[in-house]
């Protein structure tokens, strides 16, 4: 077979396209086919573009765009497509931005751009630690479209995500799919002291190294404020960390470093979505659900516990925190069947259903309110008695209202 | 607080009917939930609208407007025509505060904004809007409430009670002709689908500029309509299949699962097929086995005559909050439109 010299030459760009194609993006990304190759000179001319359209307003921003400029990895550029049709930029950051953002190297840096019909609308470097913070992370496709269209996030861990000139905006954690905490820049409250750092249960004053200015009036300083939660949504504790100090004729310093000017940004337009959960224990036990305890030497019954699950779900602007929308979820019961040795009657299979059922949530400002009420059918079978089941239906409402 | 009271015959004769009415109930009750999640949305987004377009009318005359409309009906139907608009600046005039907004919203539907508009003072919104979800008001009736002034007189108003069935409760306020008009290719969908808006451009800076922004207010209605919507969908799935699963354990040797399935059906006029229900259970099924902390045996025995029945079960604790992707069901407009 005769094979021209064409032909070879065609094979060898296939194959030399193929590598490349493949060296592009991490083989741990379950998603790669919703994600579209850009060209690495289109992905540099689009992003030099954007960022030379943000104006800096001090010596230091200057110094950070410029940073970003040299550091992001455009031959790992890709484009995802967000669910409400806009073109997502993804452009892996080298070393230079996240030791400039002082983060430890297992951290994972993107910077994502949103585009809508092809124009820059904002954009945010994204860093994620995995875990438990000691294994080098990544930060996949499917974590990037959670984020973008405010689906649950898969990969536990602290998110961070900062703009352009590298200050801080917001960060959330997860354990377990749920957020564990949430942080966000604040200026100080000055209600409590110009010098004071606050906490509200009077523990964590932050790490950061708080450098002191000459005092000045038209000077702020901001804070990182991160609320930590418990497994059903409780805020646990609070923690202020301070970060840097903006003053009105452009002086600042410390911390994380400053910010000014006004970018070229739409608001960034990224939800999030926390569910609060609210048990409440069943404990006006009828003679039927009395049990005797598994393996207990003396036989003193118990009430056959019982839990009612009110769950409330928010949605709010990641970086404000202000809320869109809350949603009460209807009332969960469980166990719902249970069965148990009930000292008197044998063992019984006691059912519960709830019927008639009615739930809201609103919110007004910051403060969500919600009320469950429900009939609660309370079905005992006797399994060693030859009689009829007995059943009764009691009334169920519970209300709560809480400052988000 | 928990009281007792008076023992339902139906339940007590037929524990079985119950069960299936009551999942019946809760595939309803979160179809409407879904529902009153995108009407509150679209009332705001209407009110944000109207506000955008005072704000620039405050500039230019009202012929900015006719402009306006002329581009915004094309591109989200006829929600926006002028006589629309101009419904939207007079709400977003009239009832201006944030909070009050939101009490309405969820009381009222949009066919009731026009009759609204005619009242003066915040507290008659209030007020008025209460009596629309409390007695089911279409926007007719509360026109001659308002002209009579006081609703305690009217005593075929007052004999309507809260107690309707959930759907008829909800139908007149959920404006649910008009959400399932045209099936595919209502109004409503184009306005409630989640796509890219693209940029329209007339050559008027101003009208540009607020068409910018109102776009900018749809694409927010629909992400966190859909956001709200989706997360609803996610935690009715495996609600409904949780209910499903509580039900064959509760009624094991008395009702197959064929037959608990097939009543759902046929009590919600077969538009919820026994494969979409069997589908919720698997689902749920799925996740339950799992991996989880929260999870304890349950083994229950049943004797029905001759027949034993046992089913194992597990408890039904926090697995929803860790549970995967996997409840994103993506048949959501599917299930919405079956209400």
């Amino acid at each position: 077979m005769k094979i021209s010299i064409r032909t070879l030459l065609l094979a060898f760009f296939a194959i030399l396209i193929f590598s490349y194609g493949c060296k592009k993006y991490d083989v741990a990304d379950k998603d790669l086919l919703t994600a579209k190759t850009v060209s690495p000179l289109v992905a540099k001319a689009e992003m030099t573009s954007w960022i030379d359209r943000h104006v800096a307003t001090s010596q230091a921003e200057t110094q950070s765009y410029h940073l970003l400029k040299q550091n992001l990895n455009y031959e790992a550029a890709h484009v995802q497509k967000r669910k409400n049709g806009e073109d997502v930029l993804v452009i892996p950051v080298n070393d230079a931005i996240r030791e400039k953002l002082k983060l430890n190297a297992n951290y994972a840096l993107k910077v994502i751009t949103v585009k809508k019909n092809g124009k820059p609308r904002w954009s945010m470097i994204i860093a994620f630690l995995a875990g438990d913070g000691k294994t080098k992370s990544t930060l996949n496709n499917n974590s990037i479209q959670g984020i973008v269209n405010n689906e649950r996030l898969e990969e536990d861990g602290l998110y961070k995500f900062f703009d352009l000139k590298g200050r801080l905006l917001y960060q959330v954690s997860y354990k377990d799919k749920k957020i564990t905490s949430y942080g966000a820049v604040q200026a100080k409250d000055k209600r409590n002291g110009k010098d004071k750092v606050m906490s509200t249960n009077g523990s964590g004053t932050g790490n950061s190294t708080k450098m002191l200015l000459p005092e000045q009036e038209d000077c702020t300083e901001y804070y990182l404020v991160t609320t930590y939660y418990d497994q059903y949504g409780n805020p646990e504790y609070q923690t202020w960390e301070y970060l840097f100090t903006l003053c009105k004729d452009g002086n600042g310093g410390g911390g994380g470093g400053g910010g000014g000017g006004t970018p070229p940004e739409d608001p960034i337009d990224v939800e999030m979505t926390q569910e609060f959960s609210f048990p409440v224990a069943y404990t006006s036990f009828r003679p039927e659900d009395y049990r005797l305890p598994e393996g207990a030497l003396s036989a003193t019954p118990e009430g056959t516990p019982l839990t009612y699950d009110c769950k409330v779900s928010v949605t709010f602007a990641s970086s404000t925190r202000k809320i869109h929308g809350v949603q009460a979820y209807p009332l969960v019961i469980h166990p719902a069947n249970e069965t148990y040795l009930h000292p008197e009657y044998g063992r019984i299979v006691r059912n519960v259903t709830p019927f008639s059922q009615s739930h809201n949530a609103s919110y007004a400002g910051q403060k969500v309110s919600a009320y469950w009420t429900s009939i609660v059918n309370f079905r005992w079978a006797y399994l060693d008695r030859n009689s009829l089941p007995n059943t009764d239906d009691l009334d169920f409402n519970h209300s709560t209202s809480f400052i988000f | 607080m928990f009281f007792y009271i008076t023992m339902e015959n139906k339940i007590k004769d037929d524990y079985s009917s119950f069960r299936i009415d009551i999942i019946g109930e809760a595939i309803r009750s979160q179809q409407f939930d879904m529902l009153n999640v995108a009407k509150e949305g679209m009332l705001q987004l209407f009110w944000n609208t109207g506000k955008l377009i005072n704000e620039a009318t405050a500039l230019q005359d009202q012929n900015f407007v006719k402009e306006l409309a002329s581009v915004l009906e094309v591109k989200y139907g006829r929600y926006f025509s002028l006589p629309a608009l101009a419904q939207m600046q007079e709400f977003a005039r009239i009832c201006p505060p944030e909070e009050i907004l939101l009490s309405i919203c969820h009381n009222v539907g949009w066919k009731h904004i026009p009759v609204l508009n005619k009242l003066a003072k915040p507290s008659e919104w209030v007020y008025y809007a209460e009596l629309v979800f409390k007695y089911q008001i279409n926007p007719s009736e509360l026109e001659e409430e308002i002209k009579q002034k006081d609703l305690t007189k009217n005593s075929s108003m007052s004999a309507r009670r809260f107690d309707k069935a959930l759907m008829e409760r909800y139908r007149q306020v959920f404006d649910l002709d008009q959400f399932f008009k045209n099936d595919k290719h209502s109004i409503f969908r184009n306005l409630f689908e989640l796509k890219a808006i693209e940029d329209t451009l007339t050559g008027t800076e101003l009208v540009d500029q607020t068409m910018h922004m109102i776009d900018l207010e749809v694409d927010k209605f629909r992400k966190v309509g859909n956001t709200v919507i989706n997360a609803i969908g996610n935690y009715t799935w495996g609600h409904i299949g949780e209910n499903i699963a509580s039900a064959r354990v509760a009624l094991a040797g008395e009702t197959s699962l064929e037959t608990i399935l097939k009543s759902i059906s046929e009590r919600l006029n077969g538009n919820i097929s026994t494969q979409w229900l069997e589908q919720q259970l698997k689902i749920y099924e799925r996740v339950k086995a799992g991996p989880s902390t929260n999870s304890e045996n349950n083994t229950q025995v049943i004797k029905e005559g001759n027949v034993t029945t046992t089913v194992i079960s597990t408890a039904i604790g926090e697995d929803f909050n860790t549970a995967p992707n996997i409840y994103k069901n993506p048949d959501i407009m599917y299930f919405l439109e079956q209400a």
